[in-house]
């Protein structure tokens, strides 16, 4: 069970009704990985994560969590903690009270750990549940998953609401959690996010994983920008490799290139450059890329 | 709603045409004291119309009633609890405005139902007078009780409370109804509640107009306290606002069954008050229904043909009344289980359920508690019963009291088994199919002899299969069935819900 990966998914499938939510999913995330799952609203994460917490039975496929089945909610339960996008209280307990409830169906939570989380998250648990903003409802949640000291945290937007600063006490819990070797999958939008946290992402659309790669491949995948300010005629460039297209500028081109920009430096050695600019795609870009296009 | 009303009305009224029930007989029972508590004043039960609102006007009334408490908070404090009042509110409409929106709209309901009830009698060949007089009474007592639930929703901040005690105060006024009706000492009291000026208009006999004033002049009053309560309120919060900031309490969190034990216990002040108010009025009836009897060799005959069996005992009577408990304690176990659902689809349960626990335990843990809770009215209503007998000045062992309550469970269990059922298989039907159930169940075995269903249809309501305990020995083969019947929907109830998606 030891070597088994964190976080196993084979050929997961989720149907409702006429719509495919999810289509023949198949991922592993190992130990001590910070896995970010990005896509648009209704690409299936949420419904992945509700698979994989034995929510949702699968149409078809099957997902280990440590190696134990995860319709074995008993024991897969023991090691995971779960934040969802948008936390619903029992109204009249307190913030104290939920905490307490959620850490005795637990079983083995460390009380000084929580209490320094509700001091770290700045919450009032005091306060009945009810006249808890959304903001503070998540932080309920963050507080009780994080004080289970769960080795895997599935996480599912789990920011949405809380201010700047929460967030980024938020980040230093994720980052805190993955230098103990704990695996953390996270669902999100915010892309600062993942790209402070995560090693590996996954891009969903429309249920099926398009994309799956570090983020700095998923970089150099991608179009970049180069701008190149020449005197004289421009050459043509557009047969070189790496570049994915040219447009004129005033002053001389603009070239999306992916890969290593090698080649159209050599070309460019032909001709007279008397400005180079570049600039990276930035990950809202790339993510535009796989979002865009719905067909 | 309206529907149900003018197909109750109807088909009593017609068949009283068919069943030629002679006036002469009934005059006597009907003028008893208990079965004028049970049914209310016979003004003139010779005529079908008088009849149809002697026999079923206070149920109707009950009914109507329900429904304005339960869909005014649904509408006026559930969809305000759920935020969908906050988009609305962002448009130039204040609360106020907004309110008494809901209001019109419900009140337009209430005429609805007036006219079909009034229909149902002009249908049935009755006299316009009294079919109009009482289509309005019952429209303006349904007004009355939406008017209640509007400002039981401005007063309380959670729907559950707001229904609750709206709830309470319907169930107090029938209680002082039957009060009213069964002694003659407190006949003054008539005059304190909707349902003894419902009675008072006199449909069909005296017809008369008057009591149609406070009829009107009430739900008026409360319709315009709710809209001018309404614009002293935070939005979300009620008038009565309780502490935001509390000690916790960490007792019964320790694990799901401490949790659904305590999730239960606000509502069980109500329902085990409930139990013991009807204990203690039946049980108090009973002497004076009893002795009546006892004293009336003519009348025992009759009863006996009516199906009633042998109630010149105080046993004998606790036991006919024993399908009222089953009501009772059945809506009680369906609406414990409704909480379940409602965790879910709120949202509750996905926290809950990401720790190490089963559905089948946590699902275990609220029908245990569900159980419990009913048994602890089940114990208040035996005890309220025994007191009311011993009140009355007459003898029954506690045993015998106890006894006549026990009795209901295996229907209880039934319709236990029955909403866990739904809440595996259709669980979005929930707490209107499972209480439908209850109710239709009851409608049946209520009215089904009156207008002379097939006994084949009548024995699939498990309340005809209730035994007169105490009096009538323990019928052991229909409880086994009921009880089995129940445990087997359960079991397959619980497979379901280990397999479905939760919400």
């Amino acid at each position: 069970m030891d070597d088994a990966p964190a976080i196993r998914i084979e050929g997961l499938s989720k149907h409702f009704g006429d719509v495919v939510a999810l289509d023949d999913l198949t991922l592993t995330i190992d130990h001590g990985e910070v896995f970010g799952l990005l896509g648009p609203n209704g690409a299936g994460k949420s419904t992945l994560l509700r698979l994989l917490l034995g929510f949702l039975r699968p149409t078809a496929g099957h997902a280990w969590l440590n190696g134990v089945d995860v319709a074995d909610v008993h024991e897969a339960h023991r090691g995971v903690a779960y934040v969802p996008g948008d936390v619903s209280l029992w109204p009249k307990l307190t913030g104290a009270e939920c905490l307490d409830l959620l850490g005795n169906l637990h079983g083995a939570v460390d009380a000084p750990t929580r209490d320094a989380l509700i001091e770290r998250f700045a919450l009032d648990p005091s306060k009945r549940a009810r006249t808890y903003s959304k903001g503070n409802r998540q932080k309920v949640a963050l507080i009780a998953a994080f004080a289970t000291r769960a080795d895997v945290l599935l996480l599912d937007e789990p920011t949405s609401g809380l201010d700047p600063l929460m967030e980024q006490e938020f980040r230093h819990c994720v980052e805190q959690v993955r230098d103990q070797g704990h695996t953390v999958l996270l669902s999100s939008h915010i892309l600062a996010e993942v790209e402070q946290l995560c090693a590996r992402v996954g891009i969903l659309r429309q249920g099926r994983l398009v994309e799956v790669s570090g983020i700095d491949r998923l970089r150099d995948l991608h179009a970049g920008e180069l701008e190149v300010d020449i005197d004289g005629p421009p050459p043509d460039l557009s047969s070189v490799a790496g570049v994915e297209g040219v447009e004129r500028t005033p002053t001389g081109l603009r070239l999306q290139i992916t890969g290593p920009p090698g080649p159209v430096l050599a070309a460019l050695a032909e001709v007279d450059v008397t400005g180079l600019r570049s600039r990276e795609a930035s990950l809202e870009e790339i993510f535009l890329t796989y979002y865009g296009d719905s067909s | 709603m309206a529907v149900a009303l003018f197909g109750i009305v109807l088909s009593v009224v017609s068949s009283f045409a068919a069943s030629g029930v002679s006036a002469a007989s009934l005059g006597g029972f009907a003028a008893s004291p208990a079965v004028r508590a049970l049914y209310g004043v016979p003004y003139d039960i010779s005529s079908a119309g008088g009849f149809t609102v002697w026999r079923s006007g206070s149920f109707v009334l009950v009914i109507a009633g329900l429904w304005a408490v339960m869909a005014t908070t649904r509408v006026l404090r559930g969809e305000e609890e759920a935020g969908r009042f906050d988009l609305v509110l962002a448009a130039p409409v204040g609360l106020p405005r907004l309110v008494a929106g809901h209001l019109v709209v419900l009140s337009i309901a209430c005429v609805v139902a007036g006219v079909a009830v009034t229909t149902a009698f002009l249908v049935g060949g009755e006299p316009a007078t009294g079919s109009v007089l009482y289509g309005s009474a019952s429209s303006l007592f349904t007004l009355t009780f939406v008017g209640l639930g509007a400002v039981a929703s401005q007063l309380f901040g959670q729907r559950r409370r707001a229904a609750g005690i709206a709830g309470l105060v319907l169930g107090a006024t029938y209680v002082l109804r039957m009060l009213a009706d069964g002694s003659e000492g407190l006949s003054w009291a008539r005059w304190l509640t909707p349902f003894g000026w419902v009675a008072s208009v006199q449909a069909f006999a005296a017809d008369r107009w008057l009591p149609l004033v406070p009829l009107a002049l009430l739900p008026l009053a409360l319709l315009g306290a709710a809209v001018a309560l309404s614009a002293r309120r935070d939005l979300g919060d009620g008038v009565v606002h309780d502490a935001d900031v509390a000690e916790p309490r960490v007792l019964l969190l320790a694990g799901p069954v401490g949790f659904a034990w305590r999730q239960r216990l606000g509502g069980l002040a109500g329902w085990v008050g409930g139990a013991a108010m009807f204990g203690l009025v039946i049980g108090s009836i009973t002497v004076d229904f009893s002795e009546f009897l006892a004293s009336n060799l003519e009348m025992q005959k009759m009863m006996a043909r009516f199906g009633f069996g042998s109630m010149s005992t105080p046993a004998g009577f606790l036991g006919a009344m024993a399908g009222f408990l089953g009501v009772l304690f059945s809506l009680q176990a369906v609406s414990g289980l409704h909480l379940a659902w409602a965790d879910e689809q709120q949202g509750r349960l996905d926290l809950a359920l990401a720790q190490p626990v089963t559905r089948t335990r946590w699902l275990g843990a609220q029908v245990m508690a569900t159980t419990l809770a009913v048994l602890c009215a089940v114990l208040a209503s035996a005890v309220c019963a025994w007191l009311g007998v011993w009140v009355g000045g007459a003898d029954l062992a506690f045993t015998d009291s106890l006894a006549a309550s026990a009795n209901t469970l295996p229907l209880v269990a039934l319709f236990l088994g029955l909403a866990v059922l739904v809440h595996g298989v259709v669980p979005r039907a929930g707490v209107a199919a499972s209480g439908g159930l209850v109710l239709g169940a009851y409608l049946l075995s209520f009215l089904g002899p009156l207008i002379e269903l097939p006994s084949w249809l009548l024995d699939v309501s498990p309340f005809v299969h209730l035994a007169y305990v105490p009096a009538d020995p323990v019928d052991w083969a229909a409880s086994a069935v009921m009880a089995g019947l129940g445990i087997g929907a359960g079991a397959v109830g619980f497979v379901a819900y280990q397999r479905r998606d939760l919400a």
